[in-house]
Formats: C-alpha cells, structure tokens, sequence
C-alpha cells in the first residue's frame, strides 16, 4: 500500500470548505503540497518510520575513506561488507587506536575495512576504517539506513509515499491543522488543537509500534 | 433496520410478476402461494410482513430473497436511496423472490402473516452512512444537503483505518516465500495489507523476533548461515520495511508462515462492510461524526470530541482484549496502550464572546 499526495490533498478540500484549488481560501494545493512534505520529513526524523537498505550507491575507491550517504539518508542503522556487519565506532575512538586512521589502507597489518564512522565529517557522509585499498575497489557495502522521503514536490511529479493507508490520515490531519492554525479568515484554533491532540494519538502509535523496532 | 426499506410492489398471483425498485440492477425471483424470504444478508436488520392479500414490506440492504402469499398485492418503494430503476421478477405459485444486488444476498423468512427479521450484526458501509447522517441531521446519504457521500465515506474509511491501527484486529496469515541463500526480503514483495508482523514459523517452528543491531550482535555472519531460519528482524513502515532472515535455508523450497495485522479495505460500495468487530463498528460512526464536525470549529466541534472520547473508549475495550490475546499469544507486537494517552487534551475551552457595551458615543 502507499499514501498519495493528490489523493490525500483532495481529501483535504472540502475539510477545508472548498471544493478545489480554485475556491479554497487562505491554503492552497502548492502550500499544502509543502504542509506534507515539511510534516513527512519530520515524521521520519522523530520516529524512523522510513527505512531503505542500499547496496549499490557506495562504490569503494583505493585511498578514499570518506564516501557520501546514499539518497535521502537520514542516519545509518547498519552497515555491512563482504557479508559481515562492520562495527560503528567514532573518529574519538579511531584516533586513539590509529592516528594515521585516515590513511591506513586495508588488507594490511589492520585486516579489512571493519568499522564505520560518521561524526567530525559533517551529515550525510561516512567513513571507513581502515580505508578501502585497491582490493575493495568497486565494491559496495550494504547500508541499512533511515531515508527521509523528501521528493514530495508542488508540481506533483512526485506524489508517492510508500507508507500504509493510515499514514495518508495523519498528514491530512497534520495539513489541517497548520491550515487552521495560521493567520487567516480560515484560522480556527480549537479546530488546529483537537487536531494536533488526534496527531499526536497517530504519532504514540507510531513510536509504539515501529520506533523500537530497529 | 436501516438502509432503506424497500416495499417490493406489484400483484401476486398464482402465477404473475413483481415490479421492483432496486438499486439499478437486476431483479428477479418467484412468489410461492406461503413460504419464506429468506432475508438475507450482511448483518442488516431487514424486516416486512406479508399477508396473503397484502403488502409486502422490505428493508434492503444489498440483496432480498424469499418467498411471497400466494395472492395478495406487493408494492415496492424504496426511501432513503437513489434509486431510480424498475425492475421486475417473476412470481410463481412456489418459489422464491430473489433480490439480489451486488451478488449480496440478503435471505430472511415471510410467513403470510407476520414479520421478517433478519439477524445479522455487520453494518454495511450504506448503513453506517445512515446512521452517520442522522446525528449529522442531514437528510441521508441518498440526498445529502449539507456533506458530501464521498466526504461521509472517507470520514467513516479514517474511522476504520484508525480503530484498525489501536487495536490490530485485523489478524491474517499468509505465506512468504524464501529464496535460498537470501537474508534480506522486501515484505510489501509478497504481502500487500501488512501493518506489524504478530507471530513468524518456518516449517512449523516459531521464529524469533528481534532487531537488526541484536543480530550482529549475536553472530557477526548472520546473514550467510546456512540453515533453518531461526530468527527474523523487521524495521520500517507497514510493508515497505525491510525484512531480515537468518539462517538462510540452502535447499528445497522454503517459505515462512507470517501472521500479521492488517490494514482494512478501504469502504468504498455501499454494500461493503468493515472488520471491525460487529460490536464496536458504532464506534466508526461516532468518529467520523467527528471528522465531519472538524470543520464546523466552535461548539459543533466541543460537542462532537465526546464522540471523539466514545470511539477511544471502544478502542480502547478492544485493544485490551486484543492485548490479553496477543501476550497469551506471545505474539510478537500488541496494540498501544491506549490508557498511556491523555485525552483530556482533547477538552476545548471555548472563550465566551462578551457582549460589547455600548457608550454613549456608539449610540450618536
């Protein structure tokens, strides 16, 4: 099953008494389009509900030890090579066990790459130790991450979420209630705060079903 | 007794035909001179009397079967649904109407003087929207004036997919094929309506549940031990997430024996019905009361969140249950707790407008 965006945006329409993008005041679809596509990032970021597993996008290259995260990557779960999970550690750690740990090439007296880091190089790339020889050239390891979906755009050539079914009634609440909720003619605070209260109820189910379970 | 009821009309004779009203389609069946409707169907209260020279009156959900008086007239109309087609059937000296719409049967019994009851508990789509419009006091999904069919429908659909997801009842088991040597599996692949995994076997054998960092914390080479799988990990949303086997069986044709909760079908012919559980499907009615409120603000929407607190109070009951089954189960995921969430944040305190005053100089 998957969420659609227009699907979930014509839902919205007469929840906001209108019938479509040409009579609705204050919102439109462009701004509502942007409502779900801010609102499915923080979703992902709070309770790592969008999970990918990637084993193509990083292609190892001789001397390199820093590669960038695969698309939409969000944090790493897991990360694995020549099928054994390598062990995520920090460049702190690193520096003490090898102060070269930038430039000791594996398959030496280090054995092959076995750890990853991703601290001290900024977000969304990670590191490898020791650093990939002319041995793991062109290979991949497997990356096990959280994604944030982000593709989510006004032109709407994007619009599917893979998610199930109910995923599509929390945005449509959550779009309902930043549109009451801002300053508007159609600003409605009670409405905006029942309807966060019902988001939040969507968002404990959400880390009681699928935030501890990775 | 809900939908619409449907007075089916026409003259009985030994032998002679019935026109009806029915929802556009085909219509037909044979009148015996005594006998039986066998009424039907889906959990709709249907109910008439016939009487050998009378009126046969009958409340239709999907379909209506049974058998009419040997004379008498029966006169159909239906109230309440857009129906604009005659149809007709065939009335014999023995036999059996047969309403049927939408390949639904609606069976119950006639006896030339007396009462047609039907007892069944499931509510159609048709019937929640019935009952959705009347606390709305618009006139009915078969001639709404102030929401929508479509609006209502979606309202009720929100309402199912949410008592759905606090309670997992919708449990189902299927079964997932494995390929040989392969430790990572894509569930949407296989299973389309999966929420949460419940419970996992491989050749009769339960496996365990756990998480992708525990598995490389107990064996490093997990994913390519050869053998019976053991235990599986699943992260990420519904079907789309990832699903990790280890061991991975070698040889011959494996599978795995998933029990999963589901996510429902989504309502969309009046004729369709929930699985919710018959008890609590009012409970749909009272949320989607409030989904449609949402957009009044003011007082509509204070009244309608104890509609609100209603429908998680049965909720609630259910998930309870279905968290006492699902632990003696040992099943690998419960519902949420639904005690752990304040709903009193769910309270509005609407500021009164006081009346301006009015000085002197408004008055000029």
């Amino acid at each position: 099953m998957s969420v659609d965006v227009t699907t979930v945006i014509s839902n919205l329409w007469p929840l906001l008494h209108a019938t479509s993008n040409a009579d609705v005041v204050s919102t439109s679809d462009a701004e509502l389009t942007r409502l779900i596509s801010d609102e499915l990032r923080k979703v992902s970021r709070t309770y790592g509900c969008f999970i990918a597993r990637d084993t193509t996008s990083i292609i190892f290259v001789s001397g390199t030890p820093i590669y960038n995260a695969p698309p939409d990557h969000l944090s790493t779960l897991h990360i694995a090579y020549n099928g054994k999970p390598l062990t995520p550690t920090t460049t702190f750690e690193l520096e003490a066990l090898d102060p070269n740990y930038l430039t000791t090439a594996a398959n030496g007296s280090k054995g092959p790459v076995q750890n990853w880091y991703s601290d001290k190089n900024g977000p969304n790339l990670i590191g490898f130790y020791p650093v990939p020889a002319a041995a793991d050239v062109g290979l991949s390891p497997e990356v096990i991450y959280h994604i944030m979906p982000c593709g989510i755009d006004e032109a709407h050539t994007q619009t599917i979420i893979n998610a199930p079914a109910f995923f599509g009634d929390y945005l449509e609440i959550k779009a309902m209630a930043d549109s009451y909720r801002k300053e508007s003619d159609l600003q409605m605070p009670e409405v905006a705060k029942t309807l966060d209260q019902l988001a939040a109820l969507y968002e404990e189910i959400m880390k009681s079903l699928w935030g501890m379970s990775q | 007794v809900a939908d619409f009821t449907a007075t089916v009309g026409g003259t009985v004779t030994p032998v002679g035909t019935i026109p009806h009203l029915t929802l556009g389609l085909a219509v037909t069946g044979s009148v015996g001179p005594a006998g039986v409707v066998p009424p039907p169907f889906l959990g709709v209260p249907d109910g008439g009397t016939v009487t050998p020279s009378g009126v046969v009156t009958v409340t239709i959900i999907d379909v209506a079967a049974g058998r009419v008086a040997p004379t008498g007239a029966v006169s159909a109309s239906i109230t309440g649904h857009n129906i604009t087609d005659v149809e007709s059937g065939t009335v014999s000296p023995t036999g059996a109407v047969v309403v049927s719409l939408s390949g639904i049967k609606v069976a119950g019994t006639v006896t030339p003087t007396g009462q047609v009851r039907v007892d069944s508990c499931a509510n159609t789509l048709y019937e929640l929207l019935v009952r959705l419009y009347e606390r709305l006091d618009d006139p009915g999904p078969a001639a709404p004036v102030y929401y929508r069919k479509a609006d209502a429908v979606h309202a009720l659909n929100v309402a199912n997919r949410l008592f759905v997801l606090l309670t997992l009842c919708i449990e189902r088991t299927a079964t997932f094929n494995l390929v040989n040597g392969q430790p990572f599996y894509r569930v949407a692949d296989q299973i389309t309506d999966f929420l949460v995994p419940l419970r996992v076997s491989s050749g009769g054998v339960r496996i365990r549940a756990d998480r992708l960092h525990d598995l490389d914390g107990r064996d490093a080479s997990w994913r390519n031990k050869a053998g019976s799988p053991e235990r599986y990990a699943q992260a990420g949303f519904g079907e789309q997430g990832v699903l990790a086997v280890t061991k991975q069986p070698s040889v011959g044709v494996n599978t795995l024996t998933v029990t999963y909760a589901a996510t429902p079908s989504a309502l969309v012919n009046d004729s369709d019905t929930t699985e919710v559980p018959d008890e609590h499907q009012p409970a749909l009615v009272d949320f989607a009361f409030l989904w449609c409120r949402l957009k009044e603000g003011g007082q509509e929407l204070a009244n309608a969140v104890e509609y609100l607190k209603k429908f998680l109070d049965d909720a609630q009951k259910y998930a309870q249950f279905v968290r006492a089954k699902s632990k003696g189960q040992l099943y690998d995921n419960v519902p949420y707790d639904l005690t752990s969430f304040d709903r009193s944040k769910f309270d509005l305190k609407l500021t009164k407008m006081k009346p301006q005053k009015l000085t002197a100089r408004d008055l000029k």
